[in-house]
C-alpha cells in the first residue's frame, strides 16, 4: 500500500471522501433486495447532483492544494488480495491519460474475495457477508486483474485469471452513478449491460465496460464519444438468461484490450490482441481526477 | 483534456508513476510503427473470393465513406451463414471496428488494426494456439466474461472477433464452437479507396521490379550469348 506523506490539503480531501457519511448508506440495493432490476431510468436531477458532489470536493481540494496530483490509499499493481490468484508480474500503464472511467468516488476490488462475494473467508460455509459492507466502500484499493477465474490470460501467472478491474461506485446503490468514456473514441459495441469503446488515437485501445443498467445506456454503436462523456450507469446487471434476469455485485468491470506485438529471438513479431491489466492506469486516473482531470466533462 | 492525453502517450518509454519508496515502477509503451500490409496476400485472397462469390458480397453494404477511409484490408463474412443485414464499419484509417448484430442478443465484433504496442516476452507466445479447418492462420481464443474472441495476424494486420450474448446462456456463448463458425466466415476480404490505391501502387511496384528483372535476366543472357 502507498505510504507517501500526503500533503495536509489532501489528507483533508481524504477525509472528506471517505467520510462516514458515505458508509452509512448500506442498505442493500432495491434490485437485488427486490430480485428484480429496476427498469426505469433514474432520474437526471439526481443523479447528476451526486455526482457533480462528488467531483466538486476533489476540484476544491486540488485547487486549493495546488499539486500536480493527488494521492489516495492503494495497493501497488500487481498486488492481489491474500488468496486470490496467482497474480502477475508485468507492470505497464497500458493506457496513460485515460478519463477515470466512473464519474463519483469510487472503490478498486475484488467482488470475489470481499463481503458479499462467494470466496470471502467467514465461519460460515454460505453467509458470506453483505456486499454492502463497508470494507467494500473504503480504500485501500486492491488490484483484481489475474483474480482466480479459468478464462486464459497469459499475462498472469496461472495463465489464466480475471480479464479487467472491478470497480464499486461511490456508495452501495445500483443505478445512480455513471460510467463515463475513458478516451475519446467510437461506441463499437452495445449489448444488455456492456458497452465498447474503441479509442480515436493509436494504438487504438478497446475499453469495455460490463454490467451497466440498460435503460439508461446513452450510447449506441457508431456514437463519437468524447473523453468523460456519459455510457451509462453503473449498476448490477449480469443479463437474462432463460428469460430470468441475473445480477452481480454493483460494480463497473473495466477491461483494456490493445493490439500488441512480441519479438521473437529470430527477430520476427508475434501479433495479437491482448487484455491488460488496466490497474496502473486506473491509479493514475484516478489521482488526476481527484486533481480535476475530467471532473467538469460529460455532456 | 486531449493535450493531457497526448503529452502523456508521448512520455518517455519508463517513467515511475510512483515515488522512491517502494511501489514498482511503471511502464509506459509507445506504439510501434503501422505495420505493413501483405498486399500481395490481400490480392491473392481478393481474387480468389471475388472468383467464387455470387455477387459483390457484404462489402457493399458497407458505408463507402467508412470504407474509403480504411487504410488496411476489411475482413469480411463471406454471405449466407451469419445475418450481415445490419453490418457497420467505423473507421480509424489505420484500424477499425464491424459490428454484425445477430439475432437474440448475440453480438460479433470485429477488429483490425494495424499499430502495435510492444508486448513482454510471452504475452503472445504463451497463449494457446487453435488450428481451424480451411483458416490458414494460427487463431488465439479466449473466453471472455460475456463471450468468446479470437485474434489473429492476417496480411500483416492484427484482427479480433468477439462474440458475446446478452445472455450467458445462448449456445452462441457457451462453447466457442459458433465463434469458431464465424472465424471460417470470416474469408472475405474488403478495401476501401485508400487500401486499393496502396494496393494498386504496390501492384506498380511489383510490376516495375518484375520488369526490371525481366530486363536484366535478358541482358545477363545476351552478354552470355556474346562470350
Amino acid at each position: 500500500m502507498q505510504t507517501r506523506t500526503l500533503q495536509p490539503a489532501l489528507i483533508g480531501l481524504l477525509f472528506i471522501l471517505a467520510g462516514c457519511d458515505r458508509f452509512t448508506q448500506t442498505a442493500e440495493p432495491s434490485s437485488s433486495s427486490s430480485g428484480t432490476e429496476v427498469s426505469s431510468p433514474v432520474s437526471e436531477p439526481d443523479v447528476s447532483a451526486e455526482a457533480s458532489a462528488d467531483l466538486s470536493e476533489a476540484s476544491e481540494s486540488a485547487s486549493a492544494s495546488e499539486v500536480a496530483l493527488a494521492d489516495f490509499p492503494h495497493d501497488d499493481p500487481t498486488k492481489l488480495v491474500s488468496g486470490s490468484g496467482s497474480g502477475y508480474a508485468e507492470v505497464s500503464n497500458w493506457a496513460p491519460g485515460i478519463c477515470f472511467p466512473i464519474q463519483s468516488v469510487a472503490y478498486a476490488n475484488s467482488q470475489v474475495y470481499s463481503p458479499g462475494g462467494d470466496h470471502y473467508p467467514t465461519t460460515s460455509a454460505s453467509n458470506h457477508g453483505s456486499q454492502c459492507d463497508a470494507k467494500n466502500y473504503a480504500y485501500p484499493w486492491h488490484d483484481n486483474f489475474c483474480e482466480a477465474r479459468s478464462w486464459t490470460n497469459p499475462v498472469c501467472a496461472s495463465g489464466s485469471g480475471h480479464q479487467g478491474q472491478d470497480i464499486r461506485p461511490s456508495t452501495c446503490k445500483a443505478n445512480l452513478y455513471w460510467a463515463i468514456a475513458a478516451e475519446d473514441g467510437t461506441v463499437t459495441q452495445v449489448g444488455s449491460y456492456t458497452v465498447a469503446i474503441t479509442g480515436n488515437a493509436t494504438p487504438h485501445r478497446i475499453y469495455r465496460y460490463l454490467h451497466m443498467q440498460k435503460a439508461s445506456v446513452q450510447v449506441a454503436v457508431g456514437d463519437h464519444v468524447v473523453r468523460g462523456q456519459k455510457l451509462g450507469l453503473v449498476s448490477n446487471n449480469l443479463g437474462v438468461s432463460n428469460g430470468v434476469q441475473q445480477y452481480t455485485t454493483i460494480h463497473l468491470h473495466f477491461e483494456v484490450r490493445v493490439a500488441q506485438a512480441e519479438t521473437m529471438s529470430d527477430g520476427k513479431q508475434l501479433a495479437a490482441n491482448a487484455f491488460v491489466p488496466p490497474y496502473a492506469a486506473l491509479v493514475d486516473a484516478y489521482q488526476r481526477r481527484l486533481s480535476g482531470d475530467c471532473a467538469a466533462a460529460t455532456p | 483534456m486531449a493535450a493531457i492525453m497526448a503529452a502523456m502517450t508521448g512520455a518517455a518509454d519508463a517513467q515511475a508513476l510512483q515515488g522512491n519508496n517502494g511501489p514498482p515502477a511503471v511502464l509506459q509503451r509507445r506504439p510501434l510503427p503501422p505495420a505493413p500490409v501483405q498486399w500481395q496476400a490481400v490480392l491473392d485472397r481478393l481474387a480468389r473470393v471475388r472468383a467464387s462469390r455470387q455477387g459483390p458480397g457484404v462489402v457493399a453494404r458497407l458505408v463507402k465513406s467508412e470504407l474509403d477511409k480504411t487504410e488496411l484490408p476489411v475482413l469480411l463474412p463471406r454471405e449466407g451463414v451469419l445475418d450481415t443485414a445490419k453490418a457497420r464499419l467505423m473507421s480509424f484509417g489505420d484500424a477499425y471496428a464491424l459490428d454484425l448484430p445477430q439475432p437474440k442478443g448475440v453480438h460479433i465484433t470485429a477488429y483490425g488494426n494495424r499499430t502495435f504496442l510492444p508486448a513482454p516476452a510471452g504475452a503472445v507466445s504463451r497463449r494457446p494456439i487453435t488450428r481451424l479447418k480451411d483458416v490458414a492462420e494460427d487463431i488465439r481464443i479466449t473466453q471472455m466474461e460475456d463471450g468468446w474472441t479470437a485474434t489473429f495476424t492476417r496480411y500483416g494486420m492484427v484482427y479480433s472477433l468477439d462474440v458475446s450474448c446478452d445472455d450467458a446462456a445462448a449456445p452462441e456463448c457457451k462453447t466457442d464452437g459458433f465463434l469458431k463458425t464465424v472465424i471460417t466466415q470470416f474469408d472475405d476480404v474488403g478495401l476501401g479507396a485508400r487500401a486499393q490505391a496502396e494496393a494498386e501502387r504496390f501492384r506498380a511496384n511489383a510490376n516495375q521490379t518484375g520488369s526490371l528483372v525481366d530486363q536484366l535476366t535478358k541482358s545477363f543472357r545476351d552478354l552470355t550469348k556474346g562470350g
